[in-house]
């Protein structure tokens, strides 16, 4: 197979995958129907999917305050063990990886209260997802993830760039140090958001409008009215489901912001 | 090295330079801007000369006001000047047309460069004083910052200005610091030239209300990025010129760089990316515009910077 067709193929699987994320994320079904293909172990390019969408599959999960569908615990295990992190990830990957192990050290029991302002690390003070990322930094070979550079000195547009690489971080009951700088940069991912909106790349815009639905649940004040921005990207936004996904968790941070259902 | 930084340094440079070589190829090219033998007020094309003369005088006698490029540039903006009102005989053309059209704002727009300058037309300005008593000038129909340019004149030549400045800027898109990534091409002319004239060209910073200091200060360097990406050199020179009629300017040095990079060997700086070839008949109908507005952006960074 060429690896155009690869990546075609790929492309498929992340929007089959953000689908039934969507579809579960808007759904009433109680437990939580899983999502990933389960029953397809050896597809590499399912569990490659998984691995990309990675926090993302706990999205309905840690809105409904319920447990991750253990099928789906599963898969994502493997997922991380058949692409286990590399020294040469980029950071965006790194910290998808790590926030995917950490998620999946909460257990069958949930999730967490917020703790949106804790510590630099993420996730700090809890012993069992130190032992996940431990595990996870143990299954790459490498002694302990490398954090990334300071980050203060980036301009608008590199912080946004990273950030909206980073999307899939923005999920409520998840915290560190990029949910922290989302708050602290609300004006330079509202910045971000206009360029991308200005230049019609609608599926970054949505990645961080995401952030900033985030931020403002969280207290902090954007640039943008963000409800405006996502009734306008709905309208006139691209139509990949993965962009979709995105703006429906944007929509539901914000309701949770103004104590309507989540 | 200013208090401003070294990033400014960097600015102060290229805006000197950048701006210095926008200024000569006008001075180099501006005979291309002459009246036909016996132009009279009707003006049946005010757009081929008489609309490039005003803001080749605009450019002028902000270079000559501000005082901060070096003497020889302020030399040729006074030939430049002095050019141009030979075009309209010494006034005479602008008090004509509007002896001719009272309706008409253009000549009070255009004689306001040569005030501020120092030349006088006395019959001109008594007719502009009259005109600025009367509601109907001040209330003709224009796009509001139209009427900002027409209130920011009056003000300049001398005249009483009654203007309610705070309900005109209201009324402009800007007033209503709109959703900024609404901004299309069109409205980013009408954001600058809000800004142009509510701060007479930068000399008044502190008229700019706080919530739009900071409405600007915020988006402003999106809407310069975003063209500059797609290289509308123009609209980012009113770009920088709209920080530089800030309280306190960004100074960024990365649109100065992009002219900079932008401007042809001999000083032509292209109104946009897609035009502007050595073949181009048309490069100074097409292109002049361009490098008033970067000789603008020259003269008030320089000033700001304390040059």
């Amino acid at each position: 197979m060429s690896n155009a067709a690869l990546g075609a193929d790929y492309a498929q699987a992340v929007e089959r995958l953000a689908g039934r994320v969507l579809g579960a994320l808007r759904g009433t079904q109680v437990p939580l129907p899983a999502v990933s293909d389960a029953d397809r172990p050896a597809d590499t390019t399912a569990l490659a999917a998984v691995r990309v969408m990675g926090p993302d599959l706990f999205a309905p999960a840690l809105f409904r305050r319920q447990p991750l569908p253990q099928p789906d615990r599963d898969t994502l295990d493997t997922a991380l063990r058949v692409f286990p992190p590399r020294p040469g990830d980029s950071v965006e990957a790194r910290w998808r990886d790590r926030t995917t192990a950490a998620l999946l050290a909460r257990g069958a029991s949930g999730a967490h209260p917020a703790s949106p302002y804790a510590g630099g690390e993420p996730y700090a003070g809890e012993d069992s997802e130190r032992a996940a990322l431990a595990e996870a930094a143990g299954i790459a070979g490498i002694a302990g993830i490398v954090e990334d550079a300071e980050d203060t000195e980036l301009t608008w547009q590199e912080r946004s760039q990273r950030m909206a690489r980073l999307a899939p971080l923005a999920l409520p009951e998840v915290d560190g140090p990029y949910q922290q700088r989302a708050c602290l940069h609300v004006r330079a991912l509202s910045r971000g958001a206009t360029r991308s909106l200005m230049r019609r790349d609608h599926p970054t815009a949505a990645r961080l409008v995401r952030w900033l639905a985030l931020a403002q649940s969280r207290g902090a004040s954007p640039a943008l009215d963000v409800p405006t921005v996502l009734d306008h990207l709905r309208l006139w936004g691209a139509p990949s489901t993965r962009t979709a996904l995105d703006l429906a968790i944007a929509r539901r941070l914000l309701a949770a912001t103004e104590g309507g259902p989540r | 090295m200013s208090a401003h930084g070294p990033a400014a340094e960097e600015v102060r440079t290229t805006a000197l330079r950048t701006g210095t070589r926008a200024l000569d190829w006008l001075h180099r090219n501006h005979v291309q801007g002459t009246f036909a033998d016996g132009a009279t007020a009707e003006l049946a094309e005010p757009d081929s000369v008489y609309k490039p003369l005003a803001e080749l005088s605009l450019a002028a006698s902000l270079v000559m006001r501000d005082a901060a490029f070096p003497a020889a540039q302020r030399d040729t903006a006074g030939e430049l000047l002095d050019f141009a009102w030979d075009q309209l005989r010494g006034g005479d053309l602008l008090y004509e047309r509007q002896l001719r059209f009272p309706a008409m704002t253009d000549p009070l727009e255009t004689y306001v460069h040569f005030h501020r300058a120092g030349y006088r037309h006395e019959r001109l300005q008594e007719l502009l004083a009259h005109l600025a008593s009367l509601t109907s000038y001040r209330e003709y129909e224009h796009v509001p910052n139209r009427r900002m340019a027409v209130a920011n004149a009056t003000r300049v030549v001398g005249d009483a200005d009654p203007t309610d400045w705070p309900a005109r800027t209201a009324a402009t898109w800007l007033g209503s610091t709109p959703e900024p990534w609404t901004m299309d091409w069109m409205t980013a002319y009408h954001v600058t030239h809000t800004v142009f004239h509510l701060t007479d060209w930068g000399a008044q910073p502190h008229a700019l209300p706080p919530h739009l200091r900071d409405y600007l200060a915020t988006w402003l360097p999106v809407w310069t990025d975003v063209w500059a990406e797609i290289e509308e050199w123009d609209l980012v020179a009113e770009l920088v010129i709209v920080d530089a009629c800030m309280p306190q300017p960004a100074f960024e040095p990365d649109a100065w760089r992009r002219l900079a990079a932008a401007q042809h060997d001999d000083g032509l700086l292209p109104r946009d990316g897609r035009t502007g070839g050595d073949g181009d008949s048309r490069r100074f109908e097409d292109h002049y515009h361009t490098a008033v507005v970067a000789t603008v952006a020259a003269s008030l960074v320089l000033s700001r910077l304390g040059a």
